[in-house]
């Protein structure tokens, strides 16, 4: 809420210096920021009094004004078109600053021009540029602008929590920064000047729902004369951003932002029946708001309306054909009170967020509604003149009694680790008009009726806090021991992998959680399940972020495109991230870590051969084998997998002990061709959830004494054969003596048979018992040779 | 004995010393020590002489022996060294020429703040636990005391999945899930996404991180929520950093209050990087409010706590000054490459 210093000072007894006022705002919770000073050279402007006005030789648009200001007669050029000699105008001398720039003598055509004439807009007064300020007539020639004005103004910001519906008011605010200065409040309500005539003789009025309006009073104020707002009221309300409308709707504003009561002013005259009915809309019932706008209402929206039509949507905007105009002779003033739900949902649906409807979602005080009516109808007289009635017509059903609740003084200290006494406690309290009704063995707090907020104990405590200042609480470290839990698997796994796959040469990347259904499609996981069993978001910000993903791919995908795209083709990303499908009726979500090669991988160390190679599938996999043994220390099966977005003969599913936790795989080109992405990608996913354990600790074995032996086997294998068949041969045969096998080459081509290829492994032999033989391995090479005859395979003959 | 084998032994001594090279070393032993040697030729001639005389050139010989075998093996390490040390001189580089290195990845920037804020909450006996992005109405809202009719459960402001499904739009629905199962005493941070529905510009983004912390004991005091948050905010910005705490409203925790910190860019005077209010906002806490605790049967006559969330992006925007969020889920290697 913006508000002004000056208008806010006007309730407290004592002045607060705004940077005092400021820091105080914010430790009591309403943060407050000085948004603009405006009016520092109002003591520098003279008010003036236009004695003669001449055309200009020269400029036709100019005028040359004689302007008295006590001391001396100015002559002032000025090119205003709505001023009159009489006028009192306010008067800038040169050297005063305006708008951030030192005003000079000028010579206009030869006429000097000794100051300026200034409109509202120059004086940061309001936004108005049209024409020069004239100010009423009881101003003295020759006094200062600040005189009636104040010393210039500071607008000020203040975020009033969602709870503080009683802070959106200058009262509120005031009220607050009494009870932190300990200077009393500077002000009551106006009591109405009543004449004889009772409102009955003129309205009548039926509260037909309860629930959506508790509270709802009228006043009669006959005879008013419509007009502009003066200048003072004027100041107020568009200061703070609100536009002057008349004299009438101008106080019913003023009042609003004093009290935060919103209030309407009807012309009466204009209302079928002289009849207001609080009801609930009928279906399709259309109303015409004083903003222009129509609006078709339903049967959860409150009108308020005459004995034929809707002529207001209660507590947030009137309609615009029974409003306050240049004609209105009688106003029906009401102040009331909605239910803060049913507003907030109408304003919504309807689109209308108003100062009434957000001060009635905050919640209005339900007890003060007739005292500020009269107070409301008072000042309308004060500014429009008029007769007010005698009563009012008060609509309700009963207000309870002002709660009461305990407060326990050592439950205030024990939440709040404070030492404070019973009487502090109370101190503090009664500063922001808390009553104290007994304190015996616990005390007994009556709870003001604008602080709707408090309901409990603790709400109390809060409030205790705030105003002892939670900078007087003391800071300390936590005074008890725990045995503390150990880390959770889950923690200790995603920051072993970060680390690992970064420290690979590889990037962490963080995508959103939705994707579209597009990105599901052109991954091509439309035909696959878990994938295809995404699950839509109800209310997307729009369709490319409208489903939750259901595996990393497509946001990998589409980074390495983006990256492209930018002119960096060589990507290596990982991430670790949630997805979400359907199984049956249930939402799964699984925490899973997928991993993204494509392009070159290089190494360009200056003094041995420039290296640069694409990556290819044995890349990813290496990584996952790697991954596998560092951080889960297994080493999973890679079996055959159909997944169609994978190139057909270039994937696999990972298994641990016979279930899938993965799979890897190179992404079918017919996909990632579409997408633009030059290079061959690489992706595997890992389902982390099947994968929650720590490796475990490794268990000793003696280091071989004995001397070991190694041979190197080349093979001729037929094209087709998996290596893991040769190494499954291999290992049966050689039974715990081979300690090491690996593949240390593969060739095909020139001196290789059609249809055949070389594989060359690397064997080392150790026995744990005694020296090996040359004789012994030769027999066991022997042995595998003739295993392996039984597939196909042979020794490759040089 | 003669003086001739004295002047031998001194010329030998002297020899040796001034050798100049391993090879004429090598020579010099061979005559001196060797079999040709005058200490051999010494030792022969001893024959003719008296027992006594026998005995004491005896000793001399093997006396002269020692001291020139000794002076050997310290002129054969001299040279030597000196050998080496003229080949290492033989063997310049250029260590202005770069190392050869690994080439290595990056973790996310807003991950490598995550793990720097949890580490301080570690250390003070905290521990990581997670809980479901996908939730429900009721852990993300009722049992956090947001009653069916309050604002923020407006639909426009989160990610809906169905009627009772959400997104959840804060960690803090970990709470609650938390002292559901176990009993105090608890101290927990929960780090994770969480989703609004905001149309993403250069401060917001519709998935962000936030971190959520709670303390549950019989005798946690809102002292104490101030000292821990302290710490944390001295051990992550600075122990010269102003710190302050200002009421705010939470419906899941009351007192509740912000934390500010002391903008590091102008200390307190009021920059560009702080809007000019010479303080950062860092996260949001306070006590944890009864009716959380009595949803979740633990009684807050006996115990009380507190709880905080803080935001990672935004503060690893301000540790790295970045002015977009957006940046952040946009993954260009050369922008994750600079953390
Ligand atoms: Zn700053």
């Amino acid at each position: 809420m913006l508000i002004s210093y000056r208008w806010l000072m006007d309730y407290l007894k004592e002045e607060v210096p705004v940077k005092e006022l400021v820091n105080a705002l914010r430790n009591l919770g309403l943060y407050a920021t000085i948004q603009k000073e405006i009016g520092k050279n109002w003591s520098e402007i003279l008010i003036g009094e236009i004695k003669d006005i001449n055309k200009h030789d020269k400029y036709d648009h100019l005028l040359v004004c004689s302007v008295d200001v006590r001391d001396k007669n100015l002559t002032i050029v000025s090119g205003a078109k709505n001023i009159n000699i009489g006028d009192k105008v306010p008067v800038a001398l040169p050297n005063t600053q305006i708008l951030g720039e030192t005003l000079d003598k000028r010579d206009f055509g030869g006429v000097i021009s000794e100051g300026m004439l200034c409109s509202e807009y120059e004086l940061e007064f309001s936004d108005d540029k049209e024409g020069i300020m004239i100010l009423p007539q009881d101003f003295e020639v020759g006094s200062k602008f600040s005189e009636y004005f104040g010393n210039g103004d500071y607008l000020i910001e203040i975020e009033v929590p969602s709870n503080r519906g009683d802070c959106l008011s200058y009262i509120g605010i005031a009220r607050e920064v009494s009870g932190y200065f300990g200077i009393p409040l500077n002000f009551e309500y106006k009591k109405p000047k009543d004449s004889s005539y009772s409102i009955k003789e003129f309205a009548d009025c039926e509260v037909w729902d309860y629930e959506l309006c508790p509270r709802f009073t009228l006043k009669f104020i006959k005879g008013v004369k419509i007009g502009p707002s003066p200048l003072w009221l004027r100041w107020k309300i568009e200061r703070v951003g609100l536009r002057s409308i008349n004299n009438v709707v101008d106080v019913t504003n003023y009042i609003m932002l004093e009290t935060g009561q919103p209030l309407h002013a009807y012309d009466f005259d204009l209302i079928k029946g002289g009849k207001l009915i609080v009801r609930r809309a009928k279906q399709g019932e259309k109303i015409v708001l004083i903003n222009g706008e129509e609006k078709e209402l339903d049967e959860n929206v409150l009108v308020i309306a005459d004995v034929e039509r809707a002529v207001g949507i209660g507590g947030i905007m009137g309609g615009k054909e029974t409003e306050i105009n240049d004609n209105t002779k009688n106003v029906l003033l009401e102040a009331a009170n909605f239910m803060p739900v049913n507003i907030r949902r109408s304003a919504r649906k309807l689109g209308l967020r108003t100062d009434a409807s957000l001060r009635f979602e905050r919640g209005v005080d339900i007890y003060k509604t007739a005292e500020i009516l009269d107070y409301a109808a008072e000042m309308i007289r004060l500014v429009a003149e008029g007769e007010i009635s005698k009563d009012k017509i008060d609509l309700n059903q009963g207000l309870p009694p002002l709660p009461k609740i305990f407060l326990r003084p050592q439950r205030v200290n024990k939440i709040l680790g404070t030492e404070l006494k019973e009487h502090e406690i109370t101190e503090i309290l009664s500063k922001i008009e808390f009553k104290v009704i007994s304190h015996n063995p616990i005390l007994e707090i009556e709870i003001p009726s604008h602080r709707q907020d408090i309901k409990e104990e603790i709400d109390l405590i809060e409030e205790v806090a705030r105003f002892y200042g939670y900078n007087n609480i003391a800071s300390l470290p936590l005074q008890k021991g725990m045995i503390v839990d150990p880390p959770l698997v889950e923690e200790i796994l995603e920051r072993k992998i970060r680390v690992l796959l970064s420290d690979l040469g590889l990037y962490e990347t963080i995508n959103f959680s939705f994707m579209s259904y597009e990105d599901l499609k052109n991954s091509g996981m439309l035909d696959t399940s878990p994938f295809n069993n995404y699950i839509s978001i109800q209310n997307p910000l729009s369709l490319e972020n409208s489903v939750l993903r259901t595996s990393l791919l497509p946001s990998l995908l589409k980074v390495a495109q983006t990256n492209n795209n930018r002119q960096n083709k060589d990507v290596f990303l990982f991430e670790i991230g949630k997805v979400f499908y359907k199984n049956n009726n249930d939402y799964i979500e699984e925490k899973h870590l997928a991993i993204l090669l494509s392009g070159e991988w290089y190494t360009n160390p200056w003094n041995i051969p420039y290296e640069i190679r694409k990556v290819d599938f044995y890349d990813i996999k290496g990584i996952i084998e790697l991954l596998f043994d560092k951080i889960w220390g297994i080493k999973p099966d890679f079996l055959n997998s159909t997944y169609s977005f994978l190139h057909p003969l270039r994937q696999s599913n990972i298994y641990l002990n016979g279930e899938i936790v993965g799979y890897l795989g190179e992404v079918n080109p017919w996909i990632t061709q579409e997408m633009d992405l030059r290079e061959r990608v690489y992706f595997s996913e890992i389902n982390l959830d099947k994968l929650n354990f720590v490796k475990e600790k490794a268990k000793y074995k003696p280091i071989p004494i004995y001397p070991g032996i190694k041979r190197d086997l080349a093979l001729l294998v037929p094209e087709d054969m998996q290596v893991v068949n040769l190494e499954n041969i291999i290992r049966k045969v050689s039974g715990n003596l081979l300690k090491n096998l690996s593949v240390i080459d593969i060739y095909k081509g020139e001196k290789i048979e059609e249809g055949y290829k070389s594989i060359t492994f690397s064997m080392f032999f150790v026995s744990e018992d005694y020296t090996l033989t040359d004789n012994e391995v030769d027999d066991i090479i022997k042995n595998i040779l003739l295993n392996l005859s039984e597939i196909g395979v042979y020794l490759r003959q040089k | 004995m003669s003086e001739d084998y004295i002047k031998k032994f001194e010329e030998a001594k002297e020899r040796i010393i001034r050798a100049e090279n391993s090879k004429e070393l090598e020579e010099i032993k061979r005559e001196v020590l060797g079999k040709q040697g005058f200490l051999t030729q010494l030792l022969r001639s001893l024959g003719k002489l008296s027992q006594e005389e026998k005995v004491r050139l005896g000793r001399l010989a093997n006396e002269w022996k020692e001291t020139l075998e000794k002076l050997y093996e310290e002129k054969e390490k001299e040279l030597k060294y000196k050998t080496l040390q003229n080949k290492l001189y033989q063997e310049k580089i250029d260590i202005t020429l770069p190392g050869r290195k690994k080439i290595t990845g990056k973790i996310h920037p807003i991950n490598q703040v995550i793990e720097e804020i949890l580490s301080v909450f570690k250390e003070m006996g905290f521990q990581v636990v997670y809980g479901p992005e996908l939730e429900t109405d009721y852990y993300n809202f009722t049992a956090l005391n947001i009653p069916e009719d309050h604002p923020v459960r407006e639909s426009h402001d989160s990610f809906y999945i169905d009627k009772e499904h959400l997104l959840r739009t804060q960690t803090s629905p970990v709470q609650v899930r938390v002292m559901e199962k176990k009993k105090p005493p608890l101290r927990i941070v929960a780090p994770g996404k969480c989703y609004r529905r905001d149309m993403p510009d250069a401060t917001h983004s519709p998935m962000f991180h936030q971190i959520e912390g709670l303390a549950v004991d019989t005798d946690i005091t809102f002292a104490e929520l101030k000292g821990v948050l302290t710490i944390f905010a001295h051990r992550l910005f600075g122990k010269d950093r102003k710190v302050y705490f200002i009421p705010s409203y939470f419906p899941f925790t009351e007192p509740s209050a912000e934390m500010y910190v002391e903008c590091g860019v102008c200390k307190g005077e009021g920059c560009k990087a702080c809007g000019y209010s010479g303080v950062l906002e860092i996260l949001g806490c306070g006590m944890v409010h009864p009716q959380v605790f009595r949803v979740v049967n633990i009684d807050p006559e006996i115990y009380s706590g507190f709880a905080f969330g803080m935001g990672p992006d935004r503060i690893a925007m301000q540790i790295y000054g970045i002015d977009d969020i957006r940046l952040f889920y946009e993954n260009d290697v050369r922008f994750l490459n600079q953390f």
